[in-house]
């Protein structure tokens, strides 16, 4: 079997085969690094995976818009797994009938659009999804949209919005409905906490020594009394009523901070 | 929506810097009303309530050029940043003709930066417009202080379409009117299709 030093990169072959019925430890010929090859659920009936989740593999150098594509992922029911270099991407593709893989266009060794085509000429992999990343996008250069995909599926560039991401999962994933997604009730009480957190952070910015003072002489619900009010006018314009009922979210926000800053005060002056 | 001055043979146009509290709004209009040759500009008029500000003044700038022979007189407008003070914002907007989204570049700020960028979209809907459409520009503020992200992952965060992008530290000038011409431009551009 051939497989690809994490480390260094470079090609060698083990004698080890899939699937596995246990951890193998190898180690790397050039570099001496070690790996332990674990046997994985997916791997065992190539074709016929038996995972909960969807398996999707993420090529692309560390930064942060790779786990803002895992984290998305993530929350359409996906197991994400992050790959450096195109054969290491390729290889767990390969091993776990993934069924997606987001490469970008260049990458270390293996490019990503040699690991599109080589996926797309795969018979056992015609489930799997390819999107290409471009490989550079800056605001003010000169673009072109791409002519080639390389059998990709999809592409996207790292400025693409949340939503048109999530659109693009949702076309190639046709399953991956709302259902997969947290529940409006909770996504409703996130907003409202998200509301009243901008609120007290409008409050805090603009009135930041009344804020401070008022912690201090523990009145800041009395000083801010105006403030406090008016933000509350708007959160109530804003979050539904039911979320209202059920939950006061914009008075435990408020509460929240001022024990927060009352803790790191007598932190403080105490010395601790 | 432009106003044309025959008599004075000047087209109008309203630029609207846009972004959440204390990002520098009025920092930059504050800049180039300082920077602008007082014979071209107008008075810088606040129109301020006890914590709600809006700032606006017009002036004329030399070196853009004219429009079929009309000189462009730009009138710039801050709204206020803070999440309450929506019906303000939605006011401001009416009839504009390009847009400034300033962005605080401070980590702690970054939550009210995409709220603030969607209020934006919303407002401007209401009104009839679509940020696809307008004439517009993002500008990355405070890129001087420690707490700043990076460009990139704010520009992933913010970036609506594509538009033109600046960093800046509107206190000392830098990119603040770097960022004024390229939405300045736009507006022309678009003029000149009508």
């Amino acid at each position: 079997m051939e497989l690809v030093c994490k480390q260094c990169q470079s090609k060698f072959r083990a004698a080890v085969s899939f699937p596995l019925a246990a951890p193998v430890r190898v180690a790397c010929p050039s570099c001496g690094n070690q790996m332990v090859l674990k046997p994985r659920a997916a791997a065992t009936e190539p074709g016929v995976a038996k995972r909960g989740a969807r398996l999707a593999a993420i090529a692309d150098e560390p930064r942060p818009f790779r786990a803002f594509l895992g984290e998305h992922l993530r929350r359409l029911g996906f197991d994400v797994e992050y790959f450096d270099a195109g054969e290491s991407a390729l290889d767990f593709v390969r091993r776990t009938r993934a069924d997606l893989a987001i490469v970008n266009v260049y990458l270390r060794g293996k490019l990503g659009v040699e690991v599109s085509e080589e996926i797309k000429a795969d018979k056992d992999l015609a489930k799997t999804r390819v999107i290409l990343i471009g490989a550079l996008f800056r605001a003010n250069r000169f673009r072109a949209n791409p002519t080639n995909l390389y059998g990709a599926d999809e592409y996207i560039e790292e400025q693409i919005p949340e939503k048109e991401f999530r659109q693009i999962i949702r076309q190639l994933f046709p399953e991956v409905g709302d259902t997969a997604e947290v529940p409006l009730e909770t996504r409703e009480i996130d907003e409202a906490r998200r509301l009243a957190r901008l609120i007290l952070s409008d409050i805090i910015i603009y009135h930041a020594a009344a804020v401070e003072q008022a912690i201090r002489n523990n009145n800041f619900f009395e000083v801010l009394k105006g403030e406090i009010e008016e933000g509350r006018k708007y959160y109530d314009s804003r979050v539904p009523q039911r979320v209202r009922r059920d939950s006061e979210v914009y008075t435990e926000t408020l509460q929240q901070f001022v024990q927060m800053k009352r803790e790191e005060l007598e932190k403080l002056q105490t010395g601790t | 929506m432009t106003f044309i001055n025959y008599a004075a043979r000047e087209i109008n146009c309203k630029i609207v810097y846009y972004g959440p509290g204390l990002c520098g709004k009025t920092t930059n209009l504050q800049w180039i009303y300082d920077k602008t040759n007082p014979q071209s500009k107008g008075k810088l008029i606040s129109l301020a309530t006890e914590t709600d500000r809006t700032l606006f003044f017009d002036f004329l700038p030399l070196d853009l050029g004219t429009v079929r022979g009309f000189k462009t007189r730009f009138h710039l407008y801050t709204v206020p940043g803070q999440v309450f003070y929506d019906a303000s914002r939605k006011l401001i907007l009416k009839g504009v003709d390009g847009m400034i989204f300033v962005a605080d570049s401070q980590e702690a700020r970054m939550e009210a930066n995409v709220e603030s960028l969607g209020n934006l979209e919303k407002n401007l809907k209401e009104q009839g417009y679509d940020l696809k459409a307008v004439p517009y520009a993002l500008q990355f503020n405070k890129r001087d202080l420690p707490t700043a992200l990076p460009a990139d992952e704010m520009y992933r965060q913010l970036n609506f379409k594509g538009e033109p992008t600046f960093e800046a530290v509107a206190m000392n000038g830098t990119g603040v009117f770097d960022t004024l011409k390229a939405v300045a431009k736009l507006v022309l551009t678009e003029l000149k299709k009508k």
